[in-house]
């Protein structure tokens, strides 16, 4: 018995080792700098050797009445809704073809659409950014060629700049989440599309009716993927694309953030806002994951 | 043999771990050749004492953090082998960087203090605002007192926001270049179609009306386009020469210090007026406020806008594209200076100003001073000249270098010979999440797409001094 009980111990400390360095690198490199930034949040500072001061939840009094920083809010919740929407459509349906459409170029397929998710993000920001230049690009070019008087202003006109960043986002993201999805799918038993086919499903009921709720938790691990992915790829994409104009109307939280932290030198308030965008994710992901629980099991 | 293999390889993936580690900046090439001097001469010193009083033999070194950008490092790796040679004790550290503006940001933060910095307060990295907000400047004003730099540099260069940011008399920022901002164009274009530049708004917006609907060399082409995708500050350099003409230097500096109603007069409008009548009457380029710089000024190359405002720096920095060719001969740039309203009024060029600076905290200040000073010494301004083409705002400096200096370049600053006076200045610095610069400017593109009238531009530009007046950042 207490050999047992002596092992058991041993076991148990080797596993502490191993856990160990990977708990100490979380504790400095994760969890320390997220404690800061919730306290810097609370002090008025430059982000360089001159004072602290203390001011409390003035940063969060400031940010919330500030209208840049209701826009950048705005411009990000629109690009997690929109952004989401589509590529998961997209990914569902290529993964659906790809998966049960029992293609010859099945394999081509695969790499092609996954390709841009190899490319790196500024790549892929610097080929929209030219590809939609209003005055030299491909895209008014075609659109005049069509026969447009006045092409739009892709990247002058508020109404119009956040949908390219848009387009860039999902063009890089569905390759990845397709890929995810098609794993998901291939597990699924082939017997079960057999006896749907019996009993006379067409491709469309099948889809929704045996595919889509099998991959169901695969689709709600996504879900907060796609929530944080969006969150921090929109900021990479704007500071390539556009780094935030027209006025503000292509500014999203962390690009907002990085423009008062560094060029601004308003480190605090900075950190203010990276404290929303944390809560805002968090409370976001919670939220996804309630609202798609299924009640079975 | 596998099992070797295999440590093998794990060792490559750890000794990779370390690839990330940076090391400290190298040091630069003109470091060693200065330290063996430094040796020999050493000896010599009694026989070879430097001009000035101020070498005292004990060996000093002097850290240097340089802005990398479209001048790169030429100028420094020659003005310090040239100073080390009056002291000979002095060995540099020259870290040359694009990103220094960062660098310098956080190794301050550890502590690590460079004693001599050059990053322009437009530096996206905030490096000169941060470093204004945090009070951690030297003073610099006995430097300009000095007899060797006092009336030495140009008027006007050392009474601005850009250098004296407390507003106290106190010069904490060096003007170390300068340039005469105004409107480019094809010089060959206009030489052989015969076009006359205009000179005053009436003859702009005429030439305008007269290239409207013709053809010019096979092209339709547009009188004007600006860096309204991404930088519509651009529009500083027509924008605020002209309402300095209009409303005084005293005027400018109020709007620009935030007083209240700076912007609501009769001036202002006229100016905002005229950059609205550029939108409302088709001269721009079409979708010119969703173009980044390098394609407005790409556009006058290849000839679909025949005026971009800009400065100096536009020879090298558009050096390798090419231009149209007019009846087979190469593109040349043109400079012109802001149009006027009227010929007698008081006439002025933007100056856009790079600024050099101490950390008050560095460890030898007195040192840097020195170098400061230098810089300014006709050596050094003809180095300056030959190796980046930028020269400081030294009066005399512009004849000095006149044989270097691109000519192009240089008929620039002849501008201020030709009654034009140069406005140097911005928006004062202030603690606030409001970037009044961003928000100024962003109007222009509005204004000028008829999204907003004067009005809505004159009432925004008052708010927004409104909100950040009690935020400006004064000396403690």
């Amino acid at each position: 018995m207490k050999g047992l009980a002596g092992r058991k111990k041993k076991e148990k400390m080797f596993l502490a080792c191993c856990v160990a360095p990977a708990l100490i690198g979380f504790c400095i490199f994760i969890l320390y700098p997220a404690i800061q930034v919730f306290r810097m949040s609370l002090y008025k500072w430059s982000g360089g050797t001159g004072k602290k001061t203390f001011i409390g939840l003035d940063n969060f009094t400031t940010l919330f009445a500030n209208k840049s920083f209701q826009l950048a809010f705005r411009n990000t919740v629109f690009l997690m809704v929109f952004v989401t929407i589509v590529t998961m459509a997209f990914s569902l349906f290529f993964a659906a073809v790809i998966s049960r459409g029992k293609l010859k170029e099945g394999n081509f397929y695969r790499v092609v659409l996954f390709f841009p998710n190899v490319l790196s993000i500024v790549v892929i920001g610097i080929i929209f950014k030219n590809l939609f230049n209003p005055v030299t690009g491909i895209v008014n070019s075609a659109l005049k060629g069509l026969g447009m008087v006045s092409p739009p202003n892709w990247f002058g006109d508020s109404r119009y700049v956040l949908w390219v960043i848009a387009l860039a986002m999902i063009w890089q993201a569905v390759g990845y989440y397709m890929v995810m999805y098609i794993a998901g799918m291939d597990g699924i038993s082939p017997e079960l599309y057999e006896v749907s086919d019996l009993e006379g499903a067409n491709r469309l009921q099948e889809f929704f009716k045996i595919t889509l709720p099998l991959i169901w938790p695969t689709v709600r691990t996504t879900l907060v993927f796609f929530i944080l992915s969006t969150m921090n790829m929109s900021f990479q994409f704007v500071t390539v694309m556009t780094n935030g104009e027209p006025q503000g109307a292509s500014e999203v939280l962390l690009s907002y953030v990085n423009l008062q932290a560094f060029s601004n030198a308003n480190f605090g308030y900075a950190m203010s806002v990276s404290v929303v965008v944390f809560l805002f994710s968090f409370v976001l992901a919670i939220l996804a994951q309630v609202l798609t629980a299924r009640k079975d099991k | 043999m596998k099992k070797v293999l295999s440590l093998l390889l794990t060792a490559v993936m750890l000794i990779t771990m370390l690839a990330g580690c940076s090391g400290k900046p190298e040091e630069s090439t003109a470091a060693p050749t200065t330290k063996a001097e430094t040796e020999t001469t050493a000896k010599g010193a009694e026989t070879e004492a430097p001009t000035t009083a101020e070498a005292t033999g004990d060996p000093v070194t002097l850290n240097l953090a340089i802005f990398k950008g479209g001048y790169g490092d030429a100028f420094w790796v020659a003005v310090t082998e040239a100073f080390t040679k009056q002291y000979p004790n002095v060995t540099f550290n020259i870290d040359c960087d694009p990103s220094i503006g960062e660098k310098v940001n956080s190794s301050m933060l550890a502590g690590d203090v460079p004693d001599f910095i050059y990053c322009p307060s437009s530096n996206p990295s905030g490096l000169a605002q941060r470093l204004i907000k945090d009070q951690a400047l030297a003073d610099l004003t006995d430097v300009f007192e000095t007899a060797e730099l006092k009336g030495k540099i140009l008027d006007g260069f050392l009474d601005t926001s850009l250098s004296q940011p407390y507003g106290d008399g106190k010069v904490y920022l060096a003007p170390l270049y300068y340039t005469a901002n105004g409107l480019f164009y094809n010089a060959t274009l206009f030489e052989e179609e015969g076009m006359k530049v205009p000179a005053s708004w009436d003859e702009f917006f005429a030439l305008g009306d007269e290239i409207k609907d013709k053809e010019i060399q096979g092209q339709k082409r547009a009188l004007f386009t600006y860096q309204g995708g991404n930088a519509p500050g651009y529009m500083e350099t027509v924008i605020v020469p002209l309402i300095v003409s209009q409303i005084g230097v005293k005027g400018m500096d109020d709007c620009f210090t935030y007083v209240e109603g700076a912007w609501n007069n009769d001036g202002v409008r006229k100016v905002f007026e005229t950059v609205a009548k550029l939108g409302s009457g088709g001269y721009l380029l079409e979708n010119t406020t969703g173009i980044d710089h390098t394609t407005a000024q790409t556009a006058v190359m290849n000839g679909s806008a025949l005026f971009v405002p800009c400065g100096s720096w536009i020879v090298g920095e558009m050096a390798e594209i090419k231009g149209e060719e007019i009846n087979g001969k190469a593109f040349e740039w043109g400079y012109a200076p802001i149009p006027y309203y009227n010929a007698s009024d008081d006439k002025y060029l933007m100056s856009s100003v790079e600024e050099v600076y101490i950390p008050a905290a560095a460890e030898n200040v007195d040192m840097a001073k020195e170098f400061l000073k230098f810089l300014y010494s006709e050596e050094a301004i003809k180095l300056n000249a030959q190796t980046t083409g930028g020269i400081p705002p030294v009066v005399g400096a512009t004849s000095l270098v006149a044989d270097v200096l691109d000519p192009l370049v240089l008929s620039t600053f002849q501008a201020f010979e030709e009654g034009y006076m140069p406005y140097i200045g911005g928006f004062a610095a202030v603690d606030s999440e409001i970037v009044p610069k961003k928000e100024f400017y962003g109007h222009v593109n509005s204004v000028v797409d008829g999204k907003e009238t004067v009005d809505d531009w004159i009432a925004a530009s008052d708010k927004i001094s409104d909100d950040v007046r009690d935020s400006l950042v004064t000396a403690e």
